[in-house]
């Protein structure tokens, strides 16, 4: 049996509440991966990002990508939370936790899942510059 | 027929509505719904390769049938996380 947690949310997010989720576990292997805005890319300063979702599909992909890692791993609690809107710079964009009894299972599932994450759920990014300018990330399709 | 086709981030912006409709004909696969949204909205063209479609939250395939009051929305590349 594994427990989901699974949300978007135009709110902050919280890694502390990540912690607590996956603490009730009782695992003694949990790992967090936040990913934040980032403030320099390519020489680039941005202040922060703007994410948008389709967000019952996004809900859908992300419940299904927590349904395949805990039938790759023998873990007991998946949390996989995404913003929308704005989000300033080293704000959490994405937290991906995995309680498991054992550190290789919480590791190896959590890469998973931010990989996975990243190619298959319909969420997009925007960057805001310091200029003010903005642009949608570049991104290509990684599977055919 | 009428369908609703959803669209967001750089579509929705190029096409400045976040919700399209569109008079399709019957048995209308999304292959023929997306040449027919790039040639009514011409500032869509420059994404026209990369777009993908999804039927009622489901990844869809180039020949399925678009079906009165399916959830249709167009997808770019996604770049979350």
């Amino acid at each position: 049996m594994t427990y989901f947690w699974i949300d978007i949310s135009a709110e902050p997010i919280s890694p502390d509440k990540v912690w607590s989720y996956l603490a009730a576990s009782e695992g003694g292997g949990i790992n967090i991966f936040v990913g934040a805005t980032r403030r320099l890319t390519q020489g680039r300063v941005t202040v922060r990002l703007a994410y948008e979702a389709h967000e019952s599909m996004a809900l859908k992909e992300m419940a299904s990508l927590a349904e395949s890692a805990a039938s790759k791993w023998d873990v007991l609690r998946i949390a996989i939370l995404h913003r929308t809107g704005e989000v300033s710079v080293s704000e959490p964009s994405v937290i991906i936790g995995v309680a498991s009894s054992h550190r290789a299972e919480a590791f190896a599932a959590s890469r998973f899942l931010i990989d996975e994450l990243k190619i298959s759920v319909p969420i997009w990014k925007k960057e805001i510059y310091e200029d003010g300018e903005t642009q949608w990330k570049d991104a290509k399709w990684e599977r055919p | 027929m009428t369908i609703s086709v959803r669209v967001f981030a750089m579509l929705r912006e190029a096409l400045g509505a976040s919700m399209i409709h569109v008079e399709v004909p019957e048995n209308c696969s999304t292959r023929m719904l997306v040449d027919l949204l790039v040639k009514a909205f011409p500032s869509i063209e420059p994404v026209h390769n990369v777009i993908r479609v999804a039927v009622n939250d489901e990844w869809a395939s180039w020949d399925t049938l678009i079906a009165a009051g399916d959830d249709v929305a167009l997808l770019t590349p996604v770049s979350g996380g």
